[in-house]
């Protein structure tokens, strides 16, 4: 347990964007091997290594990549590197660090599910990271490890990268799938799902960046090796993005199941001088908070469902108790509200009306009915919506709620904030 | 067929029903915003969800497709709860504005929140404001009402075709609207009101003029073409008010003339007493006297003195009571519907429904632009093309883009060579030399070569379009029966095919008519119901007929052009006032219902007839029913035309000048369009439409004016630059009263003019 360095191992060296630092290191060389194999060898692998989506939802890869039909049909593979969520910006470190990494897994995944091309949806802001890409797959494609024939092979595999335009829900893969098709980016209704009928009507696989570059170590050292680390449920090791108030903030490779307390108060250097732990957003703001109490617990994706909470995207934000919960909660509840897509009714009118109690309730004109209105508010958008946005939304608000009414309590009675948040 | 239990009741539905439908199909109801029956389910608004067995969340009922063995629950607690959750969710940004709001009384979040909803909010805060704004001449948009079901936006993208109308900002700030400008540029505005659930999007024309609960609804059938749609008239107070498409037939949309163009009927300058000139000034005079006056009048022409022009849009009743008279009272005489100068009768159709036609792989119109003349066929194409790739084939000249962008080949021949191109198509799929036939069609043999390949591979519903004559139809049913594909033919007028079965037409035409008139042959005229003089294809004849002529009766609504010319002035009424049976273009007899009474002292033409009738020959007046019994024991209704059309040459067309065209835009295609104030708000005067192209060759500017001069008539036009209009050709847009543009015709729609440069 504790850190373990598979896909940061290159990112601290020097040039490690470049094609030639990632060759020295062995780079591509599985791809070269993949594309020897048989495709439903790598599902295999991949399946048996128990990787799961480390985009949030934790959906066993491997399963995924089985869903797609086995036609002569075009297939599309798009890398979702949308990156928006709170707190998260483990992804990143890939992309711009050790872009040649994200390309081989992507090549290997598309040919594992017959692909010839993929795409990466990046989010607007990577101006910087879509840059490293593209250079990248030039200097890939020219190299001949991509594009028309991956190392003299008759499999041709072309990567676009395409920006996004700075919404929220287009990290929502169907959301995304539309914003690549040129439209409004609005979440689809499933079935059908992607899997069958996404980019262009056609069968389509969306995979988090970190998802598609672990797939690179599992083909290249076998999928029980992957299996071999982490827990029952949950395999390999996972990127964690720690943020707050911590005194090393970063983003760091452990293997899953790792004590939590470890990350925060060893490997993230622990808090402040003089302040003490308040609450931990374990998974990217979505999330249920947890209190300093809670956080007795391994990350992995049981450890945290049983604490009520969720893994997410392993996007760790800490707060200690300098933080107002009232009002971080009302700052994440004005971000849902902010970037609900508008289409279906829960969710566009539910977040804002959320918005506009906590942003009473901040200005000292709270009721203390308004705490059950807003729990209230929950039951109606929980799971009644098109997209999980609806879902997000509701992770903070509930769960400080829940958790530290009587904080709310204290604002609401006497009409300021306790702490000067 | 999979089978399903709703609330306890089991059903057989087949695959691929949703839930919503199999759960109409039983009777039990769920409440739904976005979902419509003829539009794509969304599953946005999550006003459906119910509760289905081993589904852990709710399911929106209108995209979850029924799978064997499914328990669904429409009446748990869970979705009570989802269901009262929602409307307070939709309330929360919606003005509670009934009391004033167009849409009350017919409102789905009104009757949805009486039903499922509660009684109160829990929302303190203060709602989101938009303004309200106007969309053109047509359309208030109330964005503060708008739910956001977007059941405008899926209509626009899923049947009209284009992107103009979207979403725009997001979440609860999201609005809805044209994205470019303020001006909603499709002929279904009508149907944008109609679809929105709540009073968002408003007929511009009757805000705040009723409560919809105070209306009368009679079910009528359109006047303006002869598609003959559905439609709900709602009238109080003597005055019709509101036009509502509730019966989806012949197709579940409805354009703006048939939406907008009916507030003729309500028009003050209507003349609802018979006039009769004296010393000429026009008098008005009691129906008995006018009556005696024109029956001695005929009398003294005798049967070979009298004629009629009769409007093809009258009823069948009229029409054949019409006949009666001029075959038992007069004992001969000649009539004619054809005014707008055809040279062919209707034909018969193979198709049995319009829906039909998304059946087809292929469509191929020829001669009209669908989108101006019959908009209602132009969506079922553009639907059909939209979301089942239909391939869409059309030769015409001047289509507008709406439609052409959507054809895969699209001729654009010069104005009046459709017949031409038409007999060189089917000569090109016989595999016969048609080189000579297209000289100056502005089509070149290879294209011909392309669509005649095209057409033989796709066998496609062959549509022949009003601007089709004789030749051109003929052709065009050869075409259809050599590729052994359907067709069906277009027609002016509302009821043309009802005046053919009534017989009211003969040799020569209305030329023939009006000829005899202006040669003093005809004593006594009729024209009935239609505005000859702005209608037929050459002013100077009407106007020399109308003079000549001894005796002119005019029966219509108002003191037409026409009218002015008249002895005697009969007042007419509207296709709202009276009963009466129309055949549409699919030969399906539809009953008019009365709505209103009769204005002041007009009548329908059958009790003219009648009364002449009764005054030439005496007797008894025959009753409205008795009239149609001997119209049904005469078999009136039985035939459904033949496949011949009459071959009847058309004026050939001059040699010098710009091969113009003249026609209707479509806002003044509407009948009595001058008296409809919200669809003569649009279109103010007539213009010249030139090629951008052309423009410099002819010396003109955009925006500037231009002096039109042909067979001794001039007018000075505005000049619009319009790129649909075929190159070296122009197409002058009218339909205006008191501007007699078929001055410049002689005989058809197409002359040689000469254009200079009008004055600034």
């Amino acid at each position: 347990m504790g850190e373990m360095k598979v896909l940061l191992k290159n990112v601290d060296k020097p040039n490690s964007h470049l094609l030639s630092t990632y060759r020295e290191g062995g780079g591509y060389e599985t791809l070269k091997a993949a594309l020897g194999m048989e495709p439903s060898q790598i599902v295999e692998e991949v399946k048996k290594s128990g990787l799961r989506g480390r985009g949030g939802a934790g959906f066993p890869t491997g399963l995924k990549w089985s869903f797609v039909p086995k036609t002569d049909a075009p297939k599309y593979l798009v890398c979702n590197a949308d990156e928006g969520e709170p707190g998260t910006f483990k992804d990143r470190v890939i992309i711009e660090r050790d872009p040649h990494l994200l390309l081989e897994g992507i090549a290997i995944s598309a040919y594992a599910i017959g692909s010839h091309r993929a795409y990466i949806y990046i989010r607007g802001e990577y101006e910087f990271g879509a840059q490293v890409l593209e250079r990248a797959i030039q200097e890939a494609e020219e190299a001949g490890v991509l594009g028309e024939r991956p190392f003299g092979q008759d499999y041709p595999i072309f990567i676009t990268v395409h920006r996004g335009a700075g919404a929220y829900v287009c990290g929502e893969e169907t959301a995304l799938l539309d914003s690549l098709e040129g439209r409004r980016g609005h979440p689809r209704i499933r079935p059908p799902f992607p899997a069958s009928k996404g980019l262009y009507q056609s069968p389509t696989v969306i995979n988090n960046v970190e998802t598609l570059s672990s797939v690179v170590e599992i083909i290249s050292r076998g999928g029980d090796w992957y299996a071999s680390l982490g827990t029952e449920k949950s395999k390999g090791t996972k990127l964690f993005s720690i943020s707050g108030h911590v005194q090393r903030p970063g983003v760091y490779e452990l293997v899953m199941g790792t004590p939590f307390k470890e990350l925060i108060f060893d490997i993230a250097g622990g808090m402040r001088p003089g302040r003490e732990l308040k609450a931990v957003i374990p998974g990217g703001s979505s999330t249920p908070m947890l209190t300093a109490n809670e956080i007795d617990i391994l990350l992995d994706y049981e450890s945290l469902v049983q604490a009520g909470s969720m893994l997410g995207s392993g996007a760790v934000i800490v707060l200690d108790d300098t933080t107002c919960i009232v009002k971080e909660t009302y700052r994440l509840a004005q971000f849902y509200a902010h970037e609900s897509c508008g289409q279906c009714t829960p969710c566009r009118e539910g977040t804002h009306w959320m918005v506009k109690i906590l942003e009473r309730i901040v200005n000292g004109n709270g009721r203390e009915e308004d705490l059950d209105l807003l729990l209230h508010i929950g039951e109606t958008l929980g799971g009644n919506c098109l997209c999980p946005l609806g879902d997000a939304a509701l992770g903070p608000v509930i769960s400080s709620v829940q958790k530290f009414r009587d904080e709310y309590l204290e604002h609401i009675k006497n009409k300021r904030c306790p702490i000067g948040g | 067929m999979p089978k399903v239990i709703i609330d306890g009741i089991e059903t057989e539905v087949p695959p691929g029903t949703t839930i919503l439908k199999a759960a109409q199909k039983l009777g039990i109801d769920i409440p739904y915003f976005c979902y419509h029956p003829y539009l794509k389910p969304a599953g946005l608004c999550r006003m459906c969800l119910v509760e289905v067995e081993k589904m852990p969340k709710l399911a929106p009922a209108c995209t979850t497709e029924v799978m064997d063995g499914m328990v669904v629950k429409t009446n748990t607690e869970k979705v009570e709860k989802a269901r009262k959750g929602m409307l307070e969710y939709m309330l929360i940004n919606h003005p509670l504005d009934c009391p004033i709001c167009d849409q009350a009384g017919e409102c789905d979040l009104q009757d949805i929140t009486f039903k499922y909803g509660e009684t109160t909010t829990r929302f303190i805060e203060e709602k989101i404001k938009h303004p309200t704004r106007k969309l053109g001449p047509l359309l208030v948009h109330e964005q503060n009402r708008c739910i956001l079901c977007k059941r405008c936006v899926r209509f626009i993208r899923e049947v009209v075709g284009g992107g103009d109308w979207n979403v725009y900002w997001r979440a609860s700030h999201s609005l809805i609207g044209p994205l470019l400008n303020s001006v909603v540029a499709n002929r279904f505005c009508g149907d944008l009101v109609e679809i929105c659930p709540v009073g968002a999007i408003t007929s511009a024309h009757n805000r705040y003029v009723t409560r919809v609960w105070k209306l009368d609804f009679t079910q009528s059938v359109c006047t303006h073409c002869d598609i003959g749609c559905n439609l709900h008239l709602g009238a109080r107070d003597g005055r019709l008010l509101k036009v509502k498409h509730k019966v989806s037939y012949p197709s579940p949309w409805l354009c703006d003339r048939g939406y907008y163009a009916f507030d003729f009927v309500n028009d003050a300058h209507r003349i609802t007493v018979p006039l009769r000139r004296a010393d000429n000034k026009m008098v008005g005079e009691p129906w008995e006297k006018v009556i005696h006056e024109v029956a001695d009048r005929c009398k003294e022409a005798g049967s070979k003195g009298v004629g009629a022009i009769v409007s093809p849009d009258l009823s069948c009743e009229d029409l054949y009571a019409w006949r009666l008279f001029m075959e038992e009272a007069l004992g001969g005489g000649v009539a004619d519907y054809r005014v707008f100068g055809e040279n062919h009768l209707p034909q018969k159709t193979d198709l049995l429904f319009l829906r039909d036609l998304k059946k087809e792989s292929a469509v191929l119109v020829v001669g009209e632009d669908p989108y101006l003349n019959h908009p209602v066929l132009a969506v079922t194409i553009s639907e059909a093309v939209q979301t089942q790739g239909l391939s869409f084939y059309a030769v015409a000249s001047g289509m507008e883009d709406q439609l052409s962008k959507q054809a895969k080949a699209y001729l654009n021949c010069m104005p009046g060579y459709e017949d031409v191109v038409a007999q060189a198509l089917l000569s090109a799929v016989k595999g016969e030399r048609f080189d000579s036939l297209l000289e100056g069609s502005g089509v070149e043999a290879k294209e011909v070569m392309e669509l005649a390949s095209k057409v033989k591979d796709e066998r496609p519903l062959v549509v022949a379009g009003v601007y089709c004559g004789a030749t051109g139809r003929k052709a065009l049913t050869d075409l259809s029966h050599a590729l052994d594909s359907k067709y069906l033919s277009m027609e002016r007028g509302s009821n043309s095919r009802g005046a053919y079965l009534a017989g009211l037409y003969n040799q020569g035409g209305v030329e023939a008519i009006l000829k005899d008139a202006a040669s003093g042959k005809l004593k006594v005229l009729f024209v009935l119901g239609v505005d000859v003089l702005n209608c037929y294809p050459d002013g100077g004849l009407v106007r020399e007929a109308l003079s000549n002529v001894d005796t002119l009766v005019v029966y219509d609504l108002f003191f037409t052009d026409t009218a002015a010319y008249s002895d005697i002035f009969l007042p007419a009424t509207t296709f709202a006032e009276e009963d009466g049976v129309v055949v549409n273009f699919l030969w399906d007899e539809q009953k008019r219902r009365a709505t209103l009474r009769p204005k002041g002292f007009s009548k329908p033409l059958w009790e003219i007839a009648a009364m002449l009738k009764v005054s030439m020959k005496g007797g008894e007046c025959e009753s409205l029913n008795e009239l149609r019994d001997s119209m049904v024991e005469s078999g009136f209704l039985t035939s459904k035309g033949s496949w011949e059309p009459v071959e009847d040459s058309l004026p050939q067309i001059g040699e010098e000048g710009v091969l113009a065209r003249v026609t209707a835009s479509y806002y003044r295609s509407a009948r009595y369009a001058t008296h409809c104030k919200a669809v003569s708000s649009i279109d103010r005067e007539p213009f010249l439409a030139v090629n951008g192209a052309d423009l410099e060759v002819l010396g003109l500017k955009e925006d500037g004016r231009a002096r039109v001069k042909a067979n001794g008539a001039s007018f000075e036009l505005r000049v619009r630059a319009m790129n649909h209009v075929p190159p070296g050709s122009v197409l002058i847009y009218g339909g205006f009263d008191n501007f007699p543009l078929t001055s410049l015709l002689r005989g058809r729609w197409e002359t040689r003019v000469k254009i200079e440069r009008g004055e600034e």
